[in-house]
Parts: structure tokens; sequence; C-alpha cells
């Protein structure tokens, strides 16, 4: 009786979330669904039960640090969810290319996953976020799909994982020459120099770049 | 006719999206020798067991897999570690990854000890998570498997009869076996070769099915016996 007066109520709060999603049409509306959820004893119990709503939870995190991250006009992601089930579609997109790189399967379909992070509101920081949380080898999927961005030329997205991947593994050499070099094919001299010099003990061949860096940016 | 080099993988499906990725896992694995595969998935089924049975109807291959769509088979050699796994001793009836030696009474198999292996299960294990053996070595036989994936040899029709849902089929089904007189065994899985990416279970009418199971197997609790 107690389970199903509980699936009743589960069902309207879905059936809330949904319509507020739908309405949703800037951050305003987002900060008062996180409220509205902030005071659902239901959603609080569920969050970690239901995958609907482990599912938002965690796109509510992504949200809140794309704030701190993006610029204002920026598709967050939030962007084209209008349901749950379109959040656990965008969701499983993220998810499904982060297990197709740890699990090492064939470039042409790591190449498909890399395509579906191009839809508007994937930003590098939801996708390391979900790296982090879903899968084993966090760091070196988060290189990969650092890498993979890069190569498909989605810099921006790629410099916005591996700022995650710094801010959450500090100090990490492949990381931190990662983000430097997508830094320098923008050529954003100063930007690359900085990280460079967060490496300890850097190897001749790095203290080369370094130096080379220097002179540019010495030389205006 | 059963064809005996023959693979089946039978999905129920409502999500195209997951059905897909499981379907991309399956077209990357290994198939031994002499072997071919097939794939049947129902859509909508009314319920797992009906699927099943309808699967297992459509399809002349000896050997079937049930598959869960958010199941995603990564070790490329699983069907060449099953094949090995039923040809050790015939009376193997069925396969599964993760699994109780011993149903606990109530017939929940998370409430009692389970072996075998899932995605990520090591890295849980080191962070305290109880109740779980990693199988690295030698298979082990148990009374249940988790449905998310379950193999078999030999045909028993699913319980669509008294299994309207998405709930306790899977007990059922081994149950079944045993009484039967198949052995069910979870093999050694040193990598970890099945994800399943389940989303957490709705637990409408878990209960229910959990009683109608009690009922139906009194070898369960005990009161059977």
């Amino acid at each position: 009786m107690r389970q199903r007066q509980q699936d009743q109520e589960l069902s309207q709060l879905k059936e809330e979330i949904n319509l507020r999603l739908a309405g949703s049409r800037d951050s305003s509306d987002i900060e008062e669904l996180m409220l509205f959820l902030s005071e659902s004893s239901l959603y609080q119990e569920m969050k970690r039960q239901d995958g609907q709503f482990s599912m938002l939870d965690s796109f509510l995190n992504i949200w809140l640090r794309e704030k701190q991250r993006l610029p204002e006009s920026a598709e967050d992601i939030f962007c084209q969810v209008s349901s749950l089930k379109d959040l656990a579609a965008k969701y499983r997109k993220i998810l499904f290319c982060a297990l197709r790189v740890e699990n090492g399967v064939p470039q042409v379909y790591v190449d498909q996953a890399l395509e579906w992070l191009e839809n508007p509101g994937i930003s590098g920081v939801a996708i390391g976020e979900i790296v982090v949380c879903e899968t084993s080898k966090k760091e070196e999927n988060l290189m990969h799909v650092a890498q993979g961005l890069k190569r498909r030329g989605q810099i921006p997205n790629a410099i916005l994982l591996l700022q995650y991947a710094n801010e959450r593994y500090p100090g990490r050499e492949k990381l931190l020459l990662e983000e430097a070099d997508c830094w320098m094919q923008g050529r954003q001299w100063n930007r690359a120099y900085k990280l460079l010099t967060q490496i300890e003990n850097p190897m001749a061949e790095i203290r080369d770049i370094m130096t080379r860096l220097q002179q540019v940016l010495e030389n205006g | 006719m059963v064809d005996e080099n023959k693979f089946c993988f039978v999905i129920c499906t409502n999500d195209e999206q997951q059905l897909q990725e499981c379907i991309m896992y399956l077209s990357l694995l290994h198939v031994p020798e002499g072997y071919q595969t097939d794939l049947i998935t129902i859509r909508d089924a009314p319920s797992m067991a009906a699927g099943y049975n309808e699967g297992m109807a459509a399809t002349d291959a000896k050997y079937k897999v049930y598959l869960h769509q958010d199941a995603f088979i990564v070790d490329q050699f699983f069907l060449d570690k099953l094949l090995g796994v039923f040809r050790e001793d015939e009376r193997i009836g069925m396969v599964g990854v993760i699994g109780t030696e011993h149903l606990p009474e109530d017939g929940v198999m998370w409430h009692g000890k389970r072996c075998g292996n899932f995605y990520r299960l090591e890295e849980m294990l080191e962070m305290g998570l109880e109740g779980v053996e990693l199988l690295s070595c030698g298979h082990r036989e148990v009374e249940a498997v988790d449905g998310f994936l379950i193999a078999t040899q030999y045909d028993i029709p699913w319980r669509e009869d008294i299994f309207q849902g998405w709930d306790f089929y899977d007990v059922s089904q081994c149950m079944e076996f045993r009484r039967a007189g198949y052995r069910i065994i979870v093999p050694e899985q040193s990598e970890n070769g099945v994800i399943h990416c389940c989303n957490p279970p709705s637990l409408q009418h878990y209960d229910e099915y959990r009683e109608i199971l009690l009922k139906e197997y009194p070898e369960i609790s005990g009161s059977g016996t």
C-alpha cells in the first residue's frame, strides 16, 4: 500500500519536473527548479535510487559548475532538454562516449560518439563530470576525450574539459601539456606558458618550449 | 531443429538509444569458428518473461543470451568463454555474470552474498562494498543469477503466466532450471566483461512478484523442502 502511494507520488513529481523543464527558458527557471527539488523530501529520498533523478541531480551539479565557467550567453547543459527523457538521452550520449573510450572500442565508434558531443549544450564541464563519475580510468579517459575533441577542431570544449581535468587532478604533466597545446593552437602564449610552469621538474624538451614561449612573450 | 552452432541474443527493448549501444558492443564480439550469431529484439514486450518466450520461439539457436538493453558485453571473447563453460558439463544449463550461492529466504538475491563481477566492482570493493565476491578464478555454482545477462544452452519456457512484469522473472527462471536438474554457473571474470548501465529499477510491483515467487517456489524460503 505504501509502495503504491509512493509510486503515485513519484509519478506526480516527475510530471511536475517535466512541466518545469518544458517551460524553462533561462537560468532563473533552473534556479527555481533547484529550489523546488530541495524542498521535495521525495526527491531527496529518491535521487540516488531513481535513474532519472540521479541523472537530473548530476545535470544540476554540472549546471552550477557551468555557471562558474561558461560565459553568460553560452548554451548550458539544460539546452534542448524539455523533459526527463531528453535529459536521460543527453546524459547517455556522454556516458556512452566515455564507456567507448574506456573500453577501447575501434576508433570509428569512438569518433561516432565524439560527434554526439558536438550537440548544443554539451560542454567540456559536463563531459568531465560524467567521465569522472561513470568511468574507472578517469584521467586517461579525460585525456583521450580531450584529444578527440581537439582532433575534431573542438578546441574551446577541449580546453574546458582539460581545465576541469587539471582542477580535478592538479599537477599532472600530461594533462597540463595537453591544455597548454590547445592554448598554443589558439596562439594564447601566455596561457600556455603559465600552464607549463605548473609542471614539476619539466623535461628538457618542455623547458625548451617554455624558453621559446618566454621569448615570444617578451618580444610582444 | 536446433542449430548447435548458433548463438542468439534476445533483447527486450523500449529505448532505441540503449539498444543501439548494446548492439554496437555485440557487433564487436569474436564469434568462435564455425559458429554464427543471431539477434532478436522484442519491442515493448508486455513483460520480460513474455518477451523472452517470444524470442526463444523465434530462433533455432542452441545457445541463447538473454540480455538487458542496458547491458554491454565488452569482453570480445565472451562467446568463446561461454562455449567453454557449457562444453565443460552438459548439466550446466545456465550461465550468469553475477549470482548467489544461497538465495536468501526472502527471494531477493541482493540480500545475500553474491559472486561474479560487474563494472567497477574492484573500485567499489576498495571503497568498502560488502557482500560481493569478485570471482577472478574458477567457476561457482549458484542458485540464482541476475537477469541483466542470462545465457542458456537449453530451452525452458519463462513463466510469463505468473511473472507479468519486470521483477523476479530471472529468479523464477533459475528455479525452473534447477527443478529441471540443470546447474547454474557464474564463471570467473578476471576482467570485467559486461557493463550494466542500469537505471535503478522501479520497485513498483516488486513485492507483489516477490510474494508470487515465494508461493510458486516454496523451496526458496525453506518451507518446501
